[in-house]
């Protein structure tokens, strides 16, 4: 009896097992097909390349022969799949919805909501641009800007002189008016504050602006003169500079601080650290369409839908930004229902979410994956200043192996400063690009036999890698594959913020480095400039070609995507005789949205704004 | 017992001063720079110059030590390397709170069910029963704690439909051996209604229970990221994988050792004695034997707690939750940033001489003798 018991027992926990291994896992919280109406991935056919950006023929920003055209007039279809329709931009609602919330798992966590302390997109932005709202917004499909608090930003005929019109009646959460004077001196934050917690990318592009020959002729209209033409001047007044904090509120607090202030810590910096952990502050001195409810610096910040938001009713009551530690675990938790927005920055998790038919809103970082050479910073002794040595690594790497060995084949390999694809790429670019050493490890062979014969150099090489996955992966392969063309390469892996910045920035002690550019369609301009300008402070690898000088300043001038996809074009084929650095791979990030979210808007830097989005029920 | 207490407090001093100077010393030698992380990959050497300034980092290590230890001692911890620059008593104070509920439950879940387990498995020591539990505990005991998180991630998370009827599995076979034990008493004798109802009916309210678990079965959240500070339900709901991943280990180790601590007091006299009285064999293992066997039981979980609550970083980091572990080796150590260190490792020790001299005071009142002053 007993054994027939036991018997009978076994057989139905085996059933079960199976039964349960086969149940149905449509519980799971795996997002549904992706709405029509709802933001869209960018790549329509879910495979692995770079999805197309928009539509090639239109127009950047551009004025016409005299120069009065507006450069803020938004393409008839230019907006593509991502704009949310006109009626859901009006307003989606008549009130605030009590109880509809967006879970947002971000990439990083972001310590301060001060605009100029904060780090850049992938740390705070969307934080940022939803509490103090934006000048101008930036179609990453059309690579147009159209005004969000602006009224027009409109250019002269040589891109020298921009004409910023802001309307009256807006107020900041104390019920201060916004007017022109608040925009320059929130501007001045950004260079006055450099080394006193300034750690926003902006500064060096706003230090473009001339702001003694910048004039304010009434409290709505700014007339800034730049020290160079710079036809993406929008761009700047699209990311943080544009995000407007009350100066006056900036100005008490100053005042405040003044008496604790050190010689080692500025008033600056104490207002600052004011404001990253003060929400009254922040809410009294911002405009957009959320409050700040809870701050915890380097934590989470909860946002709650403004009452007096000048652009209307707010949909989404509140928005909670939490960190739940990488991008996979972002997706993992947004499967799992813990979240209903999750930004992404991975190619494995970006085919997983194809694959689940998860609605996404991303888009292309070009100069995303990239090997800098050391070229000799600050006099360093580095086999990366030679050119061969360079054409050497070109040689030995193979862009496939390291999308095989790291990514899962996922990777959208490139060789190209804009991948194909993106809106700024152009098939003369890709000539360009194609021109560059490309895998043949017996080339590589020979360089290497051949500068180790002309110099005495041993072959040594010391590259430094993040340890944050799949970064050992990647170094690996690079490693194996530099060796087998006969270099003798030292590995660094470790922590971005203690090894790889430290190395690279501080020590400058490296010879080869993983890193990123990231230059998107609204930051390219400022991105490349930074990076490869011989005068840029933050060139780090210390690369100066009086031909790539040239080439970049031919971004700043041009007019229109052609000219700006030329402009490109010239950096490339400059780019392909100096190798200043390995390109390897475009990075495609941007937020997994559930199918019930409507309405949110990308605009530069990936940064994504909730002030016209809905949840559907 | 004020002065015991006293005494502690006193010996707390060396402790600390020796613990921070070592951690203070120790952390140096890791590679990087503090101020680098301060700043971000746009920042240019004169911002990293000003800012190592800003930061007292130009400082020789020693009177870096100094400044903390002299800040320390007037109850001032210092502020965070990393802007915002937060004073880290306020860091500690936020992240103190979710590792301690994390801490607690893991050792509630631990404590509930090794006791049980313990003791049963020290009941039925030698049988088919002891055998499986001690099997099953070896087989806890080799998990690691990453790996039970991840496991529980898959199966509670994106797999729930298999722990679900595991559940159903596990405690239908109590269900059908109480039903089973009703019948064969029913069967020896129909006239002891006590002896088979009794099974009986426990055999339906386990059956009851199961049923309600299994309809109630809730949605367990991949991370433990979001708070839910007024809402005790969601927070037990987020917190249940990473305290069971925590527990695992916890509960083979505390099953194990009162298990043998029971096996030994079970052959004591006075158990003998009130077995002969004839006392319900209850009232024996929870009543009588159950508090001098858990010395032992008392002092590891002492110690267990302490290592929870600064060792939880991994747990917190694979479930998102910013706990105590987190900070001290996320925002701490990785980025040297060595005031957090400090700070934390300062709570540590704290918690640790404190805790052991809760567990030293619980002794007298687990055990009269030392209450009396006999032992």
């Amino acid at each position: 009896m007993r054994s027939w018991l036991l018997k009978l027992l076994a057989l139905l926990m085996v059933f079960g097992l199976v039964a349960a291994a086969c149940g149905n896992d449509d519980d799971d919280g795996v997002a549904t097909a992706p709405d029509d109406s709802a933001p869209a991935e960018p790549a329509d056919d879910g495979d692995d390349e770079p999805a197309p950006a928009g539509d090639d023929e239109e127009p950047a920003p551009v004025p016409d022969d005299d120069g009065e055209e507006p450069a803020t007039t938004p393409s008839d279809d230019g907006a593509g799949e991502e704009a949310p329709p006109e009626e859901e931009m009006m307003g989606a609602c008549e009130a605030t919805v009590s109880g509809t919330k967006v879970n947002y798992a971000v990439y990083s966590p972001n310590a301060n909501m001060d605009p100029t302390a904060s780090s850049g997109a992938l740390v705070g932005g969307t934080q940022l641009v939803n509490v103090w709202d934006v000048m101008m917004t930036f179609d990453p499909e059309s690579g147009l800007y159209s005004g969000q608090v602006a009224e027009s930003l409109t250019p002269n005929g040589d891109f020298t002189e921009w004409t910023l019109k802001i309307p009256s009646g807006i107020t900041y959460g104390n019920g201060d008016e916004l007017i022109a004077q608040d925009v320059i001196e929130h501007m001045l934050r950004f260079l006055e504050g450099r080394g006193n917690g300034v750690t926003n990318r902006s500064a060096g592009s706003v230090g473009l602006v001339d702001f003694e020959a910048t004039e304010i002729p009434d409290d709505n209209t700014i007339v800034f003169r730049l020290s160079r033409a710079w036809s993406t001047f929008p761009s700047l007044l699209s990311d943080e500079p544009g995000m407007i904090v009350n100066p006056r509120i900036i100005a008490q607090l100053l005042d405040e601080e003044a008496a604790n202030a050190t010689e080692e810590t500025s008033a600056e910096r104490l207002v600052r650290n004011r404001m990253a952990v003060s929400p009254d502050l922040v809410n009294a001195a911002s405009v957009g369409p959320y409050e700040v409810a809870e701050v915890e610096p380097n934590v989470r910040t909860v946002l709650r839908a403004r009452d007096s938001y000048w652009g209307g009713p707010v949909c989404i009551e509140e928005i909670e930004f939490t960190w739940p530690g990488s991008s996979k675990a972002n997706w993992e938790a947004f499967q799992a229902g813990d979240f209903n927005a999750a930004f992404l920055r991975d190619p494995r998790v970006f085919a997983e979410a194809r694959e689940a038919g998860t609605v996404l809103s991303s888009e292309f970082q070009n100069l995303g994956g990239l090997f800098l050479f050391n070229h000799g910073v600050r006099g360093a002794d580095s086999m990366g200043a030679d050119l061969r040595v360079r054409q050497a690594a070109h040689y030995a790497i193979n862009r496939d192996i390291i999308n095989e060995r790291a990514f899962e084949g996922k990777l959208n390999t490139t060789n190209g400063v804009a991948a194909e694809g993106t809106l700024l790429w152009s098939p003369e670019l890709q000539e360009c690009a194609d021109e560059e050493p490309a895998y043949d490890p017996d080339a590589a062979a020979a360089l290497v036999e051949e500068v180790k014969a002309d110099t005495g150099w041993d072959g040594s090489l010391f590259f430094v890698h993040a340890d944050t996955d799949p970064g050992p992966e990647i170094a690996q392969a690079v490693e194996g594959m530099l060796e087998a063309a006969g270099f003798d390469v030292e590995v660094a892996l470790g922590p971005v913020t203690t090894v790889l910045i430290p190395r690279v920035i501080v020590q400058a002690d490296y010879e080869m480095a993983g890193w990123g550019f990231n230059a998107d369609g609204a930051t390219w301009v400022a991105s490349l400039n930074d990076n490869l300008n011989s005068a840029s402070g933050s060139n780090r690898m210390a690369f100066a070609s009086p031909d790539m000088d040239a080439a970049l300043e031919m971004m700043y001038g041009a007019a229109t995507v052609e000219d700006q996809r030329a402009a490109l074009a010239a950096v490339q084929c400059v780019w392909k005789d100096y190798l200043p650095a390995m390109i390897y791979s475009v990075t495609e990030e941007g937020l997994a949205l559930a199918d019930n979210i409507k309405g949110v808007q990308r605009s530069a830097a990936t940064v994504f704004l909730f002030g016209n989005a809905s949840i559907e029920n | 017992m004020l002065r015991a207490i006293g005494l502690k407090l006193v010996r707390l001093v060396p402790v600390l001063f020796l613990v921070s100077l070592a951690t203070f010393f120790l952390i140096d030698l890791i590679p990087g720079d503090p101020a680098a992380t301060a700043l971000g990959t746009d920042a240019t050497i004169e911002d990293l110059e000003a800012i190592r300034k800003s930061l007292g980092l130009d400082k020789p290590l020693t009177d870096r030590y100094v400044d903390w230890l002299s800040g320390a001692v007037s109850g001032d911890l210092g502020q965070s390397l990393r802007p915002p620059n937060e004073p880290v008593s306020d860091l500690l104070q936020r992240s103190v709170g979710p590792t301690l509920r994390l801490s607690a439950m893991a050792l509630g879940m631990s404590f509930t069910i090794s006791i049980f387990l313990g003791v049963w498995s020290a009941q039925a020591a030698g049988t088919r029963v002891d055998r499986l539990v001690s099997g099953t505990m070896f087989g806890f005991i080799s998990v690691p704690t990453f790996l039970a998180g991840l496991l529980f991630i898959f199966f509670f998370v994106f797999r729930e439909s298999i722990p679900r009827y595991m559940w159903v599995i596990g405690v239908g076979l109590i269900v059908l051996r109480l039903a089973y034990l009703a019948i064969s008493r029913l069967r020896e004798d129909r006239a002891d209604v006590f002896g088979w109802a009794v099974y009986f009916v426990a055999s339906l309210a386990v059956a009851g229970l199961m049923l309600w678990v299994f309809v109630q079965w809730p949605d367990f959240p991949r991370t433990a990221s979001h708070r839910y500070d007024d809402n005790w339900r969601e927070q037990l709901r987020s917190l249940f994988l990473p305290a069971l991943a925590l527990a695992l280990s916890e509960i083979a180790v505390f099953t194990r050792l009162l298990r043998a601590d029971m096996l030994s007091t079970l052959q004591e006299q006075f158990v003998l004695s009130s077995r002969a009285k004839g006392m319900p064999t209850w009232r024996i293992l929870f009543r009588d034997a159950l508090r001098p066997s858990s010395f032992s039981l008392i002092t590891v979980a002492g110690i267990t707690l302490g290592r929870l609550i600064g060792g939880t970083v991994i747990i917190e980091t694979i479930f998102g939750l910013d706990g105590l572990g987190k900070l001290i080796v996320g925002t701490g150590v990785i980025p040297k940033d060595y005031t957090i260190v400090q700070g934390g490792v300062l709570v540590l020790a704290v918690g640790y001489v404190l805790l052991n001299a809760i567990i030293d005071i619980s002794y007298q009142y687990l055990d009269p003798r030392i209450r009396r002053g006999r032992v």
